[in-house]
């Protein structure tokens, strides 16, 4: 008895540290945050998005969207895709085995025409059955792959860059829909810094309650359900507070599954997509930051504070449990795997930073 | 293994550790003294000042939104008024004598004495100077000092605030105030990171027929800067100097990739001792540059100085874009070094743009093709199909 009293006050006082802890971080977290959005601010004015719309000295962007049984909302996402506004950009659409009429819906919606595939796999995948291009010029940006289901979005992920003819890709869901600025949002580190930029993100919102007209937003609303309103503010929580902060410091290690630009060409180092991953994006930055940082080169890991993605998020408690549960795993599996990196001088930002800010805060926040 | 955790548990140093946390998480264990005041504090000023706060913030958010919501549609009004004046005084042939007075007769119909309409009235009159081209300089120049702007550029590129400074190139450079191109060059000599790519693509906008700035230009050159550039070039081919050259010779990789383009935009030629120079630098960037620009510079040497460049080339990216080329401009020699190269190769990503580059220059070699005899048969074969149905 006694003994489960002094735990139970050892508990107490863990649990109080922990959220005086948790409380201070958010605090600096915040103050970051509002540092980053008033240089961001600062830097509006000065956009030029006009000119990357037509200039053809710009970089090439590939966007990658696996698609599996998503045969209710694919259309409406290949047409934001499409309607991007950027002057060299291609979008590739991965079928990853759809057991429903998705890749026949494509098909004729988009008028595709079956031609053969090669492409040198940089990255190993599951076997492509099939790649279609439109006949109709209009879809001319458009490529779809059909490969064999690989049990995860990574594998999808992987054969879209194998396929990818451009230096820098976009990754987002069959069922998220774009910005028509959002590559030329995203770019911007990219072309603007000195500094190698391998990986950035931008604010996601849900799309639930929203109206989309031919793949663009038309009107934004309030979700009605209860969940959705409560992941409304809690994205606004994650990305406003996380993730603009720790992008202001260098030490973001999410860019959302959802919409994320990268470098292909540190991708295909790192290794791509880790398909056995739960939480394939963070994975993935992970990975990439521990390469930049073995190979001793400077990087930068960037965050654009508008939201350029609007997504589908569970409204049903089931389907949501599953997802969060699965995100939560994902974390704790990546942190383990990479878990020399935890306080290593050897990993700058990625090892005293980042990663103790998601093992500390994210992670045990969970249980 | 559940033995040896219950003797862990169980063990009297973790038992003390356990007491000792206790103790100190423990409000039972505080002294009086720091306890009371703390429930006091706690209880009559930090609860009810965070109360009386939240109360507060929130009166503040809805005292906001009803006033925003009762200025709305007077608010929505403004913005159109405004293009419509700017619209009608720039494009309707407007007598040049009468704009101030219609200038100041419209400042009376808008809250134009609150800061943020007098912003808005400065951001459109600005955005459609910067969008439409071939505006009436006089015209623009009369509504510039009729709304009092005048001086606005001249305190902002004097503030020491570097955003200010920045916004106030930047309206220099829009609306063409080519009498302030010293002070912005003091500022970009000034060296501030902050301005530096600012001042430099003002300068480039405001010069006539002169790149000197370019010249002192150090260290590596952003991608943005340099498509900025050349967006106001190929806007405005006046402003490209005849002494293009010049960047060519420079120590900056990036200044040398740059003329290579500019020079590509005004379809300007280099001598053959020149390029051969160029596509031996050592930055990767201005190999590729030069090799994009070679059937222009060099339209009779074209093929040989690719394959020569192939030959001694480490780069995989810049090899892809000669085999580009060479399918696109080859004759019978680039065909007969495809041929070469494509059973050497281990590369697959090569062997692959080299097949497309055969299937390109002759569309009968794979009928004739044994590719039982080729190594990697299996994965040529596979290639071949591809490259058969997409061309």
């Amino acid at each position: 008895m006694e003994l489960t009293k002094d735990f139970l006050f050892g508990l107490q006082f863990f649990g109080a540290l922990y959220a005086v802890c948790y409380l201070i971080s958010y605090v600096s977290l915040g103050v970051f945050s509002v540092r980053a959005l008033r240089i961001y601010n600062k830097k509006k004015p000065f956009a030029y998005n006009e000119i990357l719309k037509k200039s053809e000295h710009t970089l090439g962007v590939s966007i990658i969207a696996p698609v599996y049984n998503e045969s209710e909302t694919a259309i409406y996402s290949i047409k934001s895709l499409l309607a991007q506004e950027y002057a060299k950009f291609e979008v590739i659409i991965v079928n990853d085995g759809s057991t429903d009429n998705t890749l026949e819906l494509i098909s004729t919606v988009f008028q595709l025409e079956q031609i053969p595939y090669y492409k040198p796999s940089q990255i190993p995948t599951q076997k492509i059955k099939g790649c279609y291009r439109s006949k109709n010029p209009a879809y001319s940006r458009l490529m779809v792959l059909d490969k064999v289901n690989g049990g995860s979005k990574a594998d999808a992920s992987n054969a879209g860059i194998n396929a990818s003819n451009y230096p820098i890709f976009i990754c987002t869901d069959g069922d998220s829909i774009l910005r028509k600025d959002s590559i030329a949002q995203l770019i911007r580190p990219f072309i603007e810094e000195k500094t190698r930029v391998i990986a950035t993100g931008a604010m996601i919102r849900i799309s639930n309650a929203c109206v989309f007209t031919d793949g663009a937003l038309t009107q934004s609303n309030f979700p009605s359900n209860f969940l959705a309103r409560f992941q409304e503010l809690e994205y606004i929580r994650s990305f406003l507070f996380g993730r603009m902060a720790l992008g202001h410091i260098n030490s973001l290690l999410l860019v959302s599954g959802g919409l994320g630009m990268f470098d292909k060409e540190i991708v295909i180092k790192a290794g791509g997509y880790w398909h056995k991953s739960l939480g394939e994006d963070l994975e993935l930055v992970t990975r990439m930051r521990i390469f930049m940082h073995e190979q001793k080169e400077e990087f930068l890991v960037d965050y654009i504070p508008e939201t350029l993605c609007w997504t589908e998020v569970p409204s049903n408690l089931n389907i949501f449990i599953r997802q969060r549960a699965r995100w939560g795993r994902g974390l704790v599996q990546t942190l383990f795997q990479h878990r020399n990196t935890l306080g290593s001088p050897m990993y700058g930002r990625t090892g005293l930073l980042a990663v103790p800010y998601f093992f500390f805060l994210s992670s045990v926040s969970l249980y | 293994m559940h033995e040896k955790l219950v003797s862990i548990f169980l063990a009297p140093e973790f038992r003390k550790i356990l007491q000792k946390l206790a103790d100190l998480a423990s409000p039972r264990q505080w002294p009086e003294k720091i306890l009371h005041p703390l429930i006091w504090t706690l209880e009559f000023v930090a609860i009810p000042c965070l109360i009386l706060l939240a109360v507060f913030g929130v009166s503040l958010l809805l005292r906001k939104e009803y006033h925003y919501r009762i200025r709305k549609p007077k608010l929505e009004v403004i913005p159109a008024k405004i293009d419509l004046f700017l619209a009608e005084i720039l494009f309707m042939d407007f007598p040049i004598d009468q704009i101030s007075d219609e200038v100041i007769r419209f400042k009376n119909q808008i809250p134009f004495h609150r800061n943020w309409c007098e912003n808005l009235v400065l951001s459109k009159f600005l955005d459609l100077k910067r969008n439409v081209y071939d505006l009436n300089l006089d015209a623009v120049s009369r509504i510039y000092s009729g709304f009092g702007f005048e001086n606005r550029s001249a305190e902002l590129i004097n503030n020491p605030d570097p955003y200010q400074i920045k916004l106030g190139i930047r309206q220099i450079q829009i609306l063409e105030l080519k009498s302030k191109r010293r002070e912005i060059r003091n500022i970009w000599q000034s060296n501030q990171d902050d301005l530096e790519s600012t001042s430099l693509i003002a300068l480039i906008a405001l010069a006539d027929n002169n790149l000197e700035a370019l010249q002192h230009y150090r260290g590596p050159m952003p991608l943005s800067d340099e498509i900025r550039i050349l967006e106001i070039l190929e806007r405005n081919p006046s402003c490209i100097p005849n002494n293009i050259h010049k960047l060519l010779r420079s120590n900056n990789p990036s200044l040398i990739v740059l003329g290579i383009k500019i020079m590509g935009i005004n379809n300007n030629r280099v001598s053959l001792e020149r390029t051969k120079r160029l596509l031996k630098h050592s930055c990767p960037k201005v190999r590729r540059a030069t090799i994009r620009q070679l059937s222009s510079w060099a339209p009779a040497y074209t093929v040989e100085l690719l394959i020569e460049t192939y030959k001694r080339e480490n780069e995989s990216s810049i090899k892809t874009l000669i085999i580009q080329l060479l399918a696109l401009q080859g004759n019978q020699s680039s065909l007969s070094f495809a041929r070469i190269c494509f059973i050497r190769e281990r590369d697959p990503l090569l062997k692959f743009e080299l097949l497309k580059c055969i299937q390109a220059l002759d569309k009968r070699y794979f009928e004739s093709l044994d590719a039982n005899r080729i190594p990697d048969h299996y994965l040529v074969s596979e290639m071949i199909n591809h490259i058969k149905e997409t061309q």
